[in-house]
């Protein structure tokens, strides 16, 4: 299972020639195209009516991203076909979204196996600190099963006037007008285990890639590579009292020897703990980062059973073009992956609703043609709305992550009751919170401290080496 | 482990030379732990946690340990440095110490002398910190990409932030 999924992703690496030069040149071809229709398009105003059907719109891949944009397009008057390549896919994931989550998606509370209320940060040297107790009582970081809540999401998007199709995508033909449509090429699966599926076309006006890091949608419209890290996991079934500790806490652990520019964890699941580590810098080494967290956590999962082992590539910042023409792409695929934390499920839904929300209103609810400017739109809101988080979570990674004297002042800091609820309020509602200057101060001044400390310890250790 | 390591933390009572703590062997424990688990990460456990937490010690002690041997070498360098270099302006242009000091741009230069032996104190420091600087601006760069292309529709304006 890991390493299929594990050839997969490498792969795509090899086979991108501008892997390392990211700011990527732009295909010819298209340039060309575009320019051709320059003096064409100006407005999406101008864009004329579509005579007597709605707006066709395929949504390829149905995880969060892909059920998210599916319903709402359904929802606005659009004729929406999703392409989901394996309905009972159960994704290698760390399963956690944030309160907000629950609201803006109206899920159902049942989707949500746990909620996790503290979290154990533990130091490369086991100094541990505990975090959560800020929390009010309403407030959980939950903990679901992707299995369960990408069905929900694609059945809701049915119920709301989508087509689904259990299929593999496997290219896209560009148009060569500007009102011709895309035709995709996928192959039909028609329910039967084993069986090879059904190559079909199917022409649409629109296209959503909501199809994850290893998109095929990306590759047919050139949006570049990305920086990845590998996210390996092995679910383990522990005993029921040590399962207890777990019944609400998530724990991080980080150091050189768990990860050196990651974290790994042990997240509870239904009835079994996930145990992970991630890296980007040294994929190689993966398997010895993975035995080393389970050292660390090794007495509180003795005993336990490797029911699973999976691996997935996370992105680490976005393609250089996240979209072309009529084509966008949301979720992974896009690679909106925030970073330190390497949340990824609630900025996929988001940015499939978001995208969605824009082609519905660039269309007026499916009566009309869309052009680029429509999904561009949809870029600036989404780049406005939360860019500042991004960045926020990148500059924690490049501080805290870098080297064990960091580490250990990051964990320091984490016990510090100002930086919890900061910390918490801004996972858990998505708002980067202005706090009072004052405490601001303090932060910053203790934040010197610790990291002072810390690398004062370091010189210390090295003294001692010699 | 060392005797003085009590229930997760240091016995700060077994460090006492004199009837005061001594800080410094406090650290060099510390520092010695800290080493022994890079060296042999060890597991955590639940029955005796790990509680401390090195603000005990106070920041005069970090300060007399780390901080005031590197700025008292640096300090001596500058002083040596400076009374040459204003001994040698002084026999090249005439200019005494009090003139040079009032001179627009002898102060401009000290200031410039002044801040960059703050950050830069060892040859490795010029690379590290144009490291930082192209570290600290490629994520923003990573995210801008999607604007950069010649745009040829759009009524969007394409340069942001």
């Amino acid at each position: 299972m890991a390493t299929f999924a594990l050839k997969s992703f490498t792969g795509l690496r090899q086979s991108s020639p501008d892997q390392i030069n990211f700011v990527s040149n732009v295909p010819s071809s298209l340039s060309r195209s575009q320019r051709r229709t320059s003096l064409r398009v100006t407005a999406s105003r101008a864009s004329p009516k579509l005579a007597n059907r709605s707006l066709r719109v395929a949504v390829i891949g149905g995880g969060p991203a892909g059920g998210a944009a599916a319903e709402t397009l359904a929802q606005g008057g659009i004729e929406t076909i999703l392409i989901e390549r394996k309905m009972d896919n159960c994704k290698p994931c760390g399963g956690a979204i944030p309160l907000c989550m629950v609201g803006e998606f109206n899920l159902p509370l049942d989707i949500i196996d746990r909620r996790v209320t503290k979290m154990k940060m533990i130091s490369p040297s086991n100094i541990a600190v505990d975090i959560g107790r800020t929390l009010k009582e309403h407030e959980y970081i939950g903990m679901v099963r992707r299995e369960v809540l990408d069905q929900y999401l694609r059945e809701r998007a049915e119920k709301s006037g989508a087509t689904v199709i259990n299929g593999l995508f496997l290219k896209m033909d560009l148009p060569e007008n500007w009102d011709s449509p895309y035709v995709l090429h996928y192959t039909e699966y028609d329910g039967k285990t084993g069986a090879t599926g059904q190559k079909k076309t199917m022409e649409v006006d629109a296209v959503i890639g909501a199809d994850g890091a290893n998109s095929r949608v990306a590759k047919s419209i050139g949006a570049g590579d990305y920086d990845y890290a590998i996210a390996f996991q092995e679910r383990i079934r522990i005993p029921d009292d040590k399962m207890t500790y777990y019944e609400d806490l998530a724990e991080m652990y980080v150091g050189d020897d768990v990860s050196p520019d990651f974290y790994g964890w042990v997240f509870p699941k239904c009835d079994h703990v996930a145990v992970g580590t991630g890296t980007v810098t040294h994929k190689g080494d993966i398997k010895k980062f993975q035995l080393a967290t389970r050292n660390r956590a090794k007495d509180k999962i003795l005993g336990g059973k490797i029911i699973r082992v999976e691996a997935h590539p996370i992105p680490e910042h976005p393609r250089p073009r996240r979209l072309s023409k009529r084509v966008a792409l949301v979720g992974d695929a896009a690679g909106y992956v925030t970073k330190c934390s390497g949340e990824g499920i609630y900025f996929a839904a988001k940015s499939g609703r978001m995208c969605a929300e824009a082609i519905v209103e660039g269309s007026q609810n499916g009566k009309k043609m869309i052009d680029e400017s429509d999904l561009r739109k949809y870029l600036e809101k989404w780049d406005k709305t939360y860019l500042p988080t991004y960045r926020v979570l990148d500059v924690l990674q490049k501080v805290f992550y870098r080297s064990n004297p960091a580490r250990e002042a990051f964990v320091e800091m984490c016990g510090d009751e100002y930086v919890q609820k900061m910390t918490f309020d801004s996972y858990l509602y998505k708002r980067v919170a202005p706090g009072s200057p004052l405490e601001d101060l303090k932060l910053a001044v203790n934040t010197i401290g610790s990291v002072f400390r810390a690398n004062a310890l370091r010189r210390e250790i090295e003294k001692l080496n010699v | 482990m060392d005797a003085k390591w009590v229930n997760g933390t240091w016995d700060l009572k077994q460090f006492e030379k004199e009837g005061k703590t001594d800080w410094d062997s406090v650290i060099v424990a510390e520092a010695k732990r800290r080493k022994w688990l890079e060296d042999n990460p060890e597991t955590t456990s639940n029955d005796e946690p790990v509680l401390f937490d090195t603000s005990i010690i106070p920041w005069w002690a970090w300060m007399k340990r780390y901080h005031l041997p590197e700025a008292e070498l640096l300090n001596g360098r500058a002083a040596m440095v400076g009374f040459f270099m204003a001994y040698f302006v002084d026999s090249l242009t005439g200019v005494g110490l009090v003139d040079q000091m009032g001179n627009f741009f002898c102060k401009t230069l000290l200031f410039v002398a002044v801040a960059g032996v703050l950050f830069i104190r060892k040859n490795e420091d010029l690379d590290k910190l144009k490291g930082l600087i192209e570290e600290t601006t490629l994520y923003d760069k990573q995210w801008q990409a999607a604007w950069k292309e010649p745009e040829s529709s759009s009524s969007t304006v394409s340069s942001k932030k």
